[in-house]
């Protein structure tokens, strides 16, 4: 079974030339903390990733959001639903990539991969938008047995972010800098279909 | 006896109650109206599971539709609890004294049944309630296997769980209060519910972790955290009633030590 085949291509609605392109290992995620946020002192808890199914738990890309972007796609979007912005919480996307379950068929058991990582971003999102969702083949458990799987892959995900750390005390980048992310990802883009063209 | 004369006797206990009943007197009985229920609610039936006796779990609380007064009675701090489709989450009957435990999904109350009759129902053994008292409970207990019950018993009133998933959840607390009544667990675990129904109990520290996995089919899932193993890498399941594999009980006993 393939793991996490989406994440191989970009995910963004208007196409590959636009966004940052597929989320790349060596990227962190930025998880925003509000009030009604699951926590437990300054770490998450399992219970604040609802939207895991459906591959809809949104995070933004650390290397392409600015403060500004923070603070009007995501931070006050989110006070509106969740209550007062706590902070953020960081993990690095290799982290929560080698996450893995063992699931067992027939007393045969294998490895899977728990959490899918995309660039997925929808009419309406930030381009640094990025989601988190249950591999396929978590997704595709009996209802018992996929419940407890569930809820190990959340607290495991959980152990990935950091402490919860106030929004001043992050490194955000420059806006040049993100330029630079959107212009490299064109780049890319451009070495695939050229890379391709030659193939054929 | 009242509910309040039961309370207000320092040290009494009553059976097993998941309640200290020094904390459970303390409780800010008039924050919310208290009283008798309307005679009507004489006609309320409460089904055990197939338990013979005053303790133990029970699942569902039948109200007749004809009770409808006992919604409106203005003495109750909250109808909605005898309201099982909407409300109730979880019942306890105590011992001899007819005290049940019953949670909404904002507060934990104690209904006392003055008088108690029993009677064969169906597979079960019956109670109907006389007379009911309510009391809000808002403060967590002090000290042993009760405080871990009340915890699961709190989490489960206030976790938000879909609809569809309510009788998972529901199924989950009971096996999971029978799991921690039967075991002395260490430790202060975290109660988790999950929106489709799954409830843990996870002990953690730095890089050590042991949880507990219940999702209402008499099973007890347990998954182990150390480097280089994640939760979902690994499980143990066994059954409610079995007793806690030593792997377990010696993981928790690191963990919290």
């Amino acid at each position: 079974m393939s793991e996490c085949v989406e994440e191989q291509q970009t995910r963004h609605y208007r196409g590959r030339w636009h966004g940052f392109g597929p989320v790349q290992d060596d990227e962190q995620l930025i998880f925003a903390v509000f009030d009604r946020t699951a926590r437990n002192d300054d770490s998450l808890m399992p219970e604040c990733f609802k939207q895991l199914s459906g591959s809809s738990e949104s995070v933004g890309r650390a290397r392409y959001v600015t403060r500004q972007v923070f603070d009007s796609k995501i931070a006050q979007p989110g006070m509106q639903a969740k209550g007062a912005l706590i902070g953020i919480a960081i993990a690095n996307t290799r982290s929560i990539r080698g996450l893995r379950t063992d699931i067992t068929i027939n007393h045969r058991t294998a490895s899977y991969r728990s959490i899918c990582v995309t660039d997925h971003v929808e009419a309406g999102d930030y381009d640094g938008h990025a989601t988190m969702g249950y591999a396929e083949p978590i997704e595709a458990l009996g209802q018992t047995l996929k419940g407890k799987k569930r809820m190990a892959v959340r607290m495991d995900l959980a152990n990935q972010f950091s402490k919860i750390k106030v929004v001043q005390s992050h490194s955000w980048p420059a806006r040049v800098a993100v330029l630079g992310g959107r212009l490299l990802s064109i780049v890319r883009e451009a070495s695939k279909t050229l890379n391709w063209s030659r193939s054929t | 006896m009242s509910l309040s004369q039961i309370f207000d006797q320092p040290g009494m206990t009553i059976g097993n109650s998941p309640f200290p009943i020094d904390w459970v007197r303390t409780l800010p009985i008039n924050s919310s109206p208290a009283g008798e229920i309307s005679p009507r609610a004489a006609t309320n039936v409460i089904e055990t599971q197939g338990r013979p006796r005053t303790q133990g779990h029970m699942s569902k609380l039948y109200v007749p539709s004809t009770s409808s007064a006992v919604h409106d009675a203005p003495l109750l701090g909250s109808a909605s609890i005898f309201d099982v489709s909407r409300a109730v989450r979880q019942i306890e009957v105590l011992s001899d004294v007819p005290i049940i435990f019953v949670s909404s999904p904002t507060t934990l109350y104690a209904i006392q049944a003055s008088g108690s009759a029993k009677s064969s129902y169906q597979s079960g053994i019956s109670y109907t309630l006389l007379e009911a008292r309510s009391v809000p409970v808002s403060k967590p207990p002090m000290g042993g296997p009760s405080e871990l019950v009340s915890k699961i018993s709190a989490a489960r009133a206030a976790a938000s769980v879909d609809p569809e998933s309510v009788e998972i959840a529901d199924a989950a607390t009971i096996d999971a209060i029978k799991l921690v009544e039967r075991n002395r667990l260490p430790g202060s675990p975290r109660v988790i519910f999950s929106n489709d129904g799954i409830l843990a109990l996870q002990w953690q520290r730095d890089e050590y972790g042991a949880a507990l996995m219940f999702a209402g089919d008499a099973i007890a899932s347990i998954a182990f955290r150390k480097p280089g193993q994640f939760y979902a890498e690994n499980g143990i399941d066994i059954g409610i009633e079995d007793d806690l594999p030593l792997r377990f009980t010696e993981a928790l006993a690191k963990i919290v030590a």
